[in-house]
């Protein structure tokens, strides 16, 4: 019985595009904020747990910056930049492909990293993007060959969401005399 | 290596400028106080004549540089005694004495630790460190003494890097701290990066570059104004101990860059002036890279330590 109801819920998610885009970032938020959830019950602030050592650990960093840490400690301005960015990008989204399914599935990975991260902006006591992914190269000595700064993966699916609209738009080459919309 | 000569000639006049700022323009990855300092030994000359750095450049003067050599990075052998813990033919353990800083840097490249491992050891050190840091695994401050490990070989080294940053080694040590601590034993977890303002300094600080740092404690003894403490690090944070105690309100007894306001009250209230940061590495504990033995070494409190302690007793 519960096996029907879910195939039937799932198949009523799937038949609309609005609600495929929206599935799909109701997925990703959930799985951004428990693996956020277990880093900041597990792991102390700056720490850095080596995973496979000299290129990934994961770490616990507070970001009040954007990427890269720019415009660090302007986490009321940023988080207001992303609300914006998300409901232009959701007005704007038919202008992006997401008539298509690859363009639904992209949307859905960009609203869900935005809002993922978005929550850490707006939670109480939080008000920081949670980081945990750290890829580096370490070299002997002093510096490092490349040190990739910490993110998470609300930023992996707003990244990959981002790639895919650009691959998208870069195949669609308008035709001569054909019905494209 | 021979000096490098260059001149050329000033092309428009600058009044209002100075020369060591001028130059500062042409060579950019030399700082202006560099430039100031070869300016006024003579290094830098302008038509032949050595010139104050204020000079104003004029269009026509012949600007005549010559870059100093670079000096010898590598240190020297140096016969300064050291009290041998352990020694065999992979690493040695010293307890070091305080006031030795460990490996050589800007202002103390000599009669360095480094110097006197080179004598002793007669070259037999670990090269990872480089020519500068010999057998240089880990370190203690310049004031701090007690228990410091040396590879004498690269695989030693290897082996004891790894365990070092895999925090399996025991770090113990004893400090004297200012004031009397509440409990009787705690746990500090602050993370630790430069300090904003202050160049040779650490804070506890919360941002990208800031490293997490763990130092627990428990109290041996309560003086007057004072509290002996055994700390151990679990992590080796650049002035752990002393920026762990000064954060939490009892900065280290003698310590001038953590605690100067405190320790100047400390001394007129009890009378005493410490010789020194009253911080020792009393214990260190690691497994032999090459026998796979675990070991300990034990550096006793040295006479300043318990003198410091003989006349704080209530």
């Amino acid at each position: 019985m519960w096996c029907e109801f879910s195939m039937s819920a799932i198949q009523s998610i799937l038949s609309k595009p609005n609600r495929r885009i929206a599935g799909l970032a109701l997925c990703i938020i959930i799985c951004d904020q428990i693996s956020k959830w277990f880093v900041m019950r597990d792991i102390y602030p700056n720490d850095e747990i080596s995973v496979i050592p000299g290129f990934f650990s994961l770490t616990h960093r507070a970001n009040t910056g954007a990427a890269w840490s720019m415009f660090s400690g302007n986490n009321a301005v940023l988080a207001t930049v992303a609300l914006t960015a998300l409901v232009v990008l959701y007005l704007a989204r038919h202008h992006f492909s997401a008539h298509r399914l690859l363009g639904q599935f992209a949307f859905g990975l960009i609203f869900g990293g935005i809002i993922g991260n978005l929550i850490d902006r707006l939670m109480p006591g939080r008000h920081a993007v949670v980081d945990f992914l750290h890829f580096y190269m370490a070299r002997r000595g002093t510096s490092d060959i490349f040190d990739f700064p910490a993110f998470n993966v609300a930023d992996s699916a707003i990244c990959t969401g981002v790639a895919l609209i650009f691959l998208i738009n870069w195949k669609e080459q308008p035709k001569p005399g054909a019905n494209e919309k | 290596m021979s000096e490098r000569i260059e001149s050329f000639t000033i092309e428009h006049s600058l009044p209002h400028e100075r020369l060591d700022v001028f130059l500062r323009d042409r060579y950019p990855a030399v700082s202006r106080g560099a430039l100031q300092r070869l300016i006024e030994q003579g290094y830098i000359r302008v038509n032949g004549q050595e010139v104050k750095p204020t000079h104003a450049p004029h269009a026509g003067q012949q600007v005549e540089v010559r870059w100093p050599d670079a000096r010898d990075s590598e240190a020297l052998p140096e016969d300064i005694p050291l009290n041998i813990l352990f020694e065999d033919a992979s690493l040695l353990v010293v307890n070091k004495p305080p006031g030795l800083v460990v490996h050589p840097a800007a202002g103390h490249e000599e009669h360095t630790l480094v110097n006197a491992l080179l004598h002793h050891c007669k070259g037999s050190l670990s090269g990872i460190g480089g020519v500068a840091r010999p057998g240089i695994v880990h370190r203690l401050d310049k004031e701090t003494s007690g228990c410091l490990v040396v590879a004498k070989n690269d695989e030693t080294h290897l082996g004891l890097a790894r365990q070092f940053e895999e925090r399996t080694v025991q770090k113990l040590y004893d400090a004297l701290l200012l004031g009397l601590l509440a409990d009787d034993e705690g746990e500090i977890r602050a993370s630790i990066a430069r300090h904003p303002t202050h160049r040779k300094r650490m804070a506890v600080r919360d941002n990208s570059e800031s490293r997490f740092a763990h130092t627990s404690y428990r109290v041996l003894e309560r003086l007057i104004h004072a509290t002996h403490v055994e700390a151990e690090i679990h992590t080796g944070r650049t002035h752990q101990i002393r920026v762990h105690f000064q954060f939490i309100g009892h900065p280290v007894l003698g310590d001038a860059t953590y605690g100067a306001k405190a320790n100047r009250r400390f001394a007129e209230t009890t009378g005493y002036e410490a010789p020194r940061v009253l911080l020792h590495a009393r214990k260190l504990a690691f497994t032999h890279p090459v026998t796979g033995k675990k070991m300990k070494f034990l550096a006793p409190l040295p006479e300043d330590f318990q003198a410091a302690i003989k006349f704080l007793r209530p």
